[in-house]
């Protein structure tokens, strides 16, 4: 569906030049929703720009669907565009149109008549949640509210495609969850592609079927989801993991040489890593039956991503030496990551 | 009720018609050359705009050309910028006297401040705005009309506001010299004569027209505040 070819974007200030986007070559399949995330500066909003050609590329194609952006006229290139749907960290709702003349802002000269935009832009309204909305102006409305606004118009078009440049980084918590939810329902109920640029780990691990990391202008790591969290390969990929996680607390615990680390002879503390689509089920339980240890959980954290569980446990495990090291290679062997992280 | 104004006013009272003849001069004048201004202003802001560095259709030369001229016009006091322009105006519109030869030194002085008033409305629409609406394909004209100019309209009712308060002073410096209208009948009738009640009049009468133009502006730019 979109497909980036080597894409550079210099800017250059005087003399200096610098390249936001370094040589990007990305696929993006259609009816994927498909996650590029990154830390500030990034260049994932430069790279996401150069998809409808906000943002020229300094070299490098781009295509969509079948048709090549970059060799397209300025007015073949407007209705092409027509076919992007884009949303954006604030809104950009325009603030002297009501709720509804905004989602009809793109048809005019669409050829539909007065009464069709409208049915339409209702009938967005209705899809996104806000119908009742309709006739009041931006300011009135909260940052959720505004979004989905935002979405409606973005649609009102029917684009193949759904560009979204951090679009819940300005929602709280659970306004950002809601709208993810909607974004992931538009992709099944329309079977529209979704590209989503966020810092928020979470955000991908909700809804993404792909994404891409970036750093300094390249994209260092791709993969789907579940692999991305479960086997991260470069140290931003696992600097952001880590982040959805609590796991890596236990070192900040052992560094402050909290009471909860004190061991008692025979306890070592390991962390256990599910690598693999390998299921969780009655790990502790078998371990402590079959093994005789004992196992303290005092971290959990086991998510459900891209339909398989994936997580981990930091546990105190209290047993002979020789009952570990045979639970451990029990565990290896059903490929559980396995680290132990203090032994007393 | 008019023997009161006759004692207060006495030398108004007897050029009543002059009064009123030189309010609608003054009127003429300023709505006139408005129609001008707002025209010339409205193009020049967007130019300004669109022109800088950034804008939507980036053109250095086009900036910086129009930046300077508007500056140079700017900063000519219009006194001097009335006798300059005599010969232009008796080019353009055959006299330099009364209300007709007011009418091009208040364009030349009036549309540099207003495209200003222009450019810092249209500065102040979110740039977000402008790439939303390209990103939905929307042409660079339909940007300028639908996006710059629909959603500035707040900001640019506050410009002509100030605008046209500040054209009235004008017009009354341009009757000064003989243009006719409120400022001729103050000095002429007034100063000249020291009948100072008549100088009073005229400051009333502005005074009342100003008024007015702020009230209304007021309410547009509040009505399309949203
Ligand atoms: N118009 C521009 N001129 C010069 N430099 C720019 C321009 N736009 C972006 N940059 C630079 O390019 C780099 C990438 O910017 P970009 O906005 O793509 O980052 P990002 O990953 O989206 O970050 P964020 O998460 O903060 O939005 C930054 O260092 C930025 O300063
Ligand atoms: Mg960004």
């Amino acid at each position: 569906m979109i497909r980036l070819e080597n894409i550079v974007k210099t800017y250059s200030d005087g003399d200096k030049s610098f390249n936001a986007v370094d040589g990007v070559t990305l696929d993006i399949a259609d009816g994927e929703i498909y996650g590029i995330i990154g830390f500030s500066g990034a260049g994932k909003s430069t790279l996401v720009r150069c998809i409808n050609l906000l943002e020229m590329p300094t070299s490098g194609k781009v295509f969509v669907g079948d048709k090549e952006l970059t060799a397209l006229s300025a007015s073949e290139l407007r209705s092409e565009r027509k076919k992007i749907g884009m949303i954006f960290q604030h809104f950009n709702l325009m603030a002297s149109r009501t709720v509804i003349k905004n989602v009809i802002f793109p048809l005019q000269y669409s050829g539909l008549t007065k009464a069709q935009m409208y049915e339409k832009a209702h009938s967005l309204l209705k899809l996104v949640g806000i119908d009742d909305k309709a006739d009041a102006y931006p300011s009135a409305l909260s940052g959720g509210q505004k979004q989905r606004a935002a979405i409606a118009r973005a649609l009102v078009s029917d684009p193949q495609i759904l560009l979204c440049d951090e679009a819940t980084s300005a929602l709280d918590p659970q306004t950002t969850d809601s709208i993810l939810k909607l974004l992931k329902k538009l992709n099944k109920e329309l079977g529209i592609t979704i590209v989503l640029i966020t810092h928020q780990m979470n955000a991908v691990k909700e809804i993404c079927t792909r994404a891409a990391v970036m750093e300094n202008g390249r994209v260092v790591e791709e993969n789907d989801v579940f692999n991305l969290f479960a086997n991260p390969q470069q140290p931003v990929t696992r600097a952001f993991v880590d982040m959805t996680s609590n796991l890596s607390r236990i070192n900040a615990l052992i560094e402050e040489r909290s009471p909860l680390t004190e061991l008692k002879k025979w306890q070592c503390i390991m962390r256990f890593k599910y690598l693999e689509r390998s299921a969780c089920e009655a790990l502790v339980s078998y371990l402590s039956r079959t093994y005789n240890i004992n196992l303290n959980i005092i971290f959990g954290n086991i998510e459900i991503i891209g339909g398989n569980p994936i997580g981990g446990l930091v546990v105190i495990a209290d047993g002979r030496p020789e009952d570990i090291t045979a639970a451990q290679e029990y565990l290896r062997s059903i490929n559980v990551g396995v680290e132990v992280i203090l032994s007393a | 009720m008019p023997e009161f104004l006759n004692s207060i006013m006495p030398n108004v009272m007897k050029k009543l018609p002059d009064l009123w003849e030189s309010t609608v001069e003054t009127l003429e004048m300023t709505f006139i050359s408005w129609a001008f201004i707002f025209v010339f202003g409205i193009i020049f802001g967007v130019l300004l705009t669109v022109t800088k560095k950034g804008g939507l259709l980036q053109n250095t030369a086009v900036y910086q050309i129009l930046d300077k001229v508007i500056n140079l016009f700017r900063a000519v006091p219009f006194i001097i910028l009335l006798i300059c322009l005599i010969p232009v105006s008796r080019a353009i519109v055959g006299t330099s006297i009364g209300v007709a030869g007011a009418i091009v030194p208040l364009i030349f002085g009036t549309v540099p401040f207003f495209s200003r008033q222009v450019e810092s409305a249209l500065a102040e629409v979110d740039p977000g705005l402008v790439e939303a609406a390209e990103a939905m394909g929307c042409s660079r004209i339909g940007i300028i009309f639908r996006v710059y100019l629909k959603e500035s309209i707040p900001a640019l009712a506050r410009g002509v506001t100030i605008t046209l308060i500040n054209l009235i002073g004008l017009t009354a410096m341009a009757g000064a010299v003989g243009a006719g209208g409120l400022g001729n009948f103050a000095y002429v009738q007034g100063s000249q004569r020291n009948m100072n009640d008549i100088i009073y009049s005229t400051v009333v009468v502005l005074v009342v027209i100003v008024t007015l133009i702020q009230i209304i502006g007021n309410l547009v730019s509040k009505k399309s505040t949203h």
